[in-house]
């Protein structure tokens, strides 16, 4: 007895007519009706060529894209091109005042020189330059060797022609301001 | 020349003026000489209306004396008598008073002229009308280049023997215009800044420049004179061996009665390896006693000019390598080097800081009270050569004897009448030698 009742509610022992749907609804297979199935699928959406080159278009868009990344690969390379064509341009000049530099330190000098004050280059008859604290002007206008020019020995030991003297000074002016504002006062009371 | 734009002063540095002042203080301590002439002479101000140009190594000494000069009334502009001599706290120090000062350690020869020319007018137009020399460059200037200013100048008086030498020359040819006082030959100057001062200073520059060990060494001093005599005592107290140079048969005999050997530098040269100067001639060290040297010899001169050692035959003939400022060692042609200290000038001012306070103290206070003599009583004072008479030097010496501690013992009206002296001085005739 317990046997047939299981079998009884074995599903695939039921035909499809009799599938119990929700318990007591059930569905049954439709034959095939061609309105129906096109209304769901729209065949002539589905099978429209958009594009019979499709696969040349492809291709012009990758070579598009190439050209783009090169574009801007260039452009942002040439940014550093530029950069190190300035870095360049910096480094003979600092190279070419360092040159000059040692060339001042190198000048005779019997005194020691104090960063902050200007000092006179001259050259002597024998073609020897040395260092004087007297100006040209000092002199009467009349100096007994050949005046060369007046520089100014900075704190980093460089040297900063006369006329240059009152640009460089706004520069480290505005750089010593820019210092002063980035740090807090020491003026101010620790806590 | 134009006094239009006269520069109020050219120092190296005007902020090394405070330092320069606590210096200056510090000086004042040691100089009682100086204080002394301003506590007595300061409120009567006798040196009103004079116009002093010095010529005088412008250290911390000279400052003390500069101001002791403008106490008395005086108005003074001031250059260095040396090219390497000027100490430039001291002169940023005197700048800073308002005092016109020309000078920097380290000028050039045509500097120096310069600096010395700055101080014969005065920002008015007028001129100076006394001369306070050390080396006779002021007075040979004035003489040579500025004849005009000679009868503005009622008189001069000067610092050494050096100057001293050229003062008499230029008496002996009728050069000289201006009266002079030579104050280096008071006793309280000569036997005490010549001889005490430069056996400390000496061995100042040599050590500062090069940090030799002088025991076990042998030194040669050329010239024993007072600065000679006081090198060669400062040599051998830290036991080098001194051999001594002269051409005085007397002073060779007290050289070598003191126990030094005195030898030629023709000899001396191979022997020695630390060589000093001090004859106040000139060519003493020479080429061929260069190339006889040891290796590294050291060459020093404390006469006052450069011209004891053949400094032109080094500079065309040897490689020179400067090591510092004032410390040159030339490569001879034979290979060997010497060491030639503050190119041959004034080793203690060049390469130390000159003669210390107290020494230049009795110098000074003789060159304040020749300055006094020779304002004040100008009409005693034709064109010559005078000194400052003894009681003067006395008086100098007893300003100094508080300051050391010394007992003086006074004489009695018996032992007075004895030596037939007056109790207050003086006590020696003038021709005694001390």
């Amino acid at each position: 007895m317990a046997e047939r009742e299981n079998k009884e509610i074995l599903p695939f022992e039921k035909t499809p007519e009799s599938l119990l749907l929700g318990g007591s609804a059930s569905a049954k297979i439709v034959p095939r009706e061609e309105t129906v199935t096109q209304q769901l699928v729209s065949p002539r959406l589905v099978h429209k060529h958009y594009d019979p080159h499709d696969l040349v278009s492809l291709a012009a868009q990758v070579q598009q894209a190439d050209e783009f990344v090169q574009a801007t690969t260039t452009g942002k390379l040439q940014v550093v091109v530029d950069q190190i064509r300035y870095l360049q341009e910096q480094a003979h000049k600092i190279l070419l005042s360092a040159k000059r530099d040692a060339q001042l330190h190198h000048a005779a000098c019997n005194f020691v020189k104090v960063p902050g004050k200007i000092y006179h280059l001259y050259e002597k008859k024998n073609g020897t330059s040395y260092f004087s604290m007297l100006s040209p002007e000092e002199w009467g206008g009349n100096p007994p060797n050949t005046f060369l020019g007046s520089y100014k020995l900075e704190f980093d030991r460089s040297w900063t022609p006369l006329a240059e003297i009152n640009e460089r000074e706004k520069d480290i002016g505005s750089i010593h301001k820019a210092i002063m504002s980035a740090m807090p006062s020491s003026d101010e009371p620790q806590s | 020349m134009s006094t239009s734009n006269k520069l109020p002063y050219k120092v190296a540095n005007i902020d090394e003026a405070d330092f320069g002042r606590k210096e200056i203080v510090l000086a004042e301590a040691e100089m009682p000489g100086l204080i002394m002439m301003r506590k007595k002479y300061g409120p009567s101000k006798p040196l009103k209306g004079a116009r002093i140009a010095g010529c005088l190594h412008m250290t911390i000494q000279t400052a003390v004396l500069i101001e002791t000069l403008t106490e008395l009334g005086a108005e003074v502009q001031w250059s260095s008598c040396n090219i390497f001599s000027t100490q430039n706290h001291a002169a940023a120090a005197i700048a800073k008073t308002g005092v016109a000062v020309y000078a920097w350690k380290g000028e050039t020869d045509e500097e120096y002229i310069w600096c010395i020319e700055q101080t014969l007018f005065w920002p008015d137009g007028g001129q100076l009308n006394m001369i306070l020399d050390d080396g006779g460059d002021l007075t040979n200037l004035v003489h040579t280049k500025y004849p005009q200013l000679l009868p503005g100048i009622k008189g001069l008086s000067e610092e050494t023997t050096t100057g001293i030498a050229n003062l008499v020359k230029m008496m002996k040819k009728g050069e000289l215009k201006v009266p002079a006082f030579n104050v280096n030959n008071s006793v309280t100057k000569s036997k005490f800044d010549n001889l005490y001062g430069c056996r400390e200073s000496l061995v100042d520059g040599i050590k500062r420049a090069t940090d030799i060990m002088l025991a076990g060494k042998v030194c040669v001093v050329a010239g024993y004179g007072d600065v000679g005599k006081g090198c060669a005592q400062s040599l051998r107290s830290f036991g080098a061996r001194v051999l001594i140079c002269e051409v005085d048969p007397i002073i060779a005999l007290q050289a070598a009665m003191e126990g030094y050997e005195v030898t030629t530098m023709e000899d001396a040269a191979t022997r020695a390896s630390i060589f000093v100067t001090a004859t106040g001639c000139m060519n003493i060290l020479r080429s061929e006693h260069f190339m006889a040297m040891k290796d590294n010899s050291i060459l020093a001169n404390i006469g006052h000019f450069d011209i004891e050692v053949d400094v032109a035959w080094l500079e065309t003939n040897a490689k020179k390598d400067t090591i510092k400022p004032q410390v040159d060692r030339y490569e001879l042609p034979n290979g060997r080097h010497v060491i030639l200290l503050a190119e041959g000038r004034l080793v203690n001012l060049g390469c130390a800081m000159g003669h210390p306070s107290f020494v230049m103290s009795n110098s000074f206070t003789n060159q304040v009270l020749a300055q006094i003599e020779l304002w004040t009583n100008t009409d005693k004072y034709p064109v010559g050569l005078y000194y400052l008479p003894k009681k003067l030097d006395e008086e100098v010496a007893s300003a100094h004897l508080e300051h050391l501690g010394v007992r003086l013992t006074t004489l009695s009206d018996q032992q007075a009448e004895y030596l037939g002296v007056s109790k207050e001085g003086p006590f020696k005739p003038d021709y005694y030698r001390y």
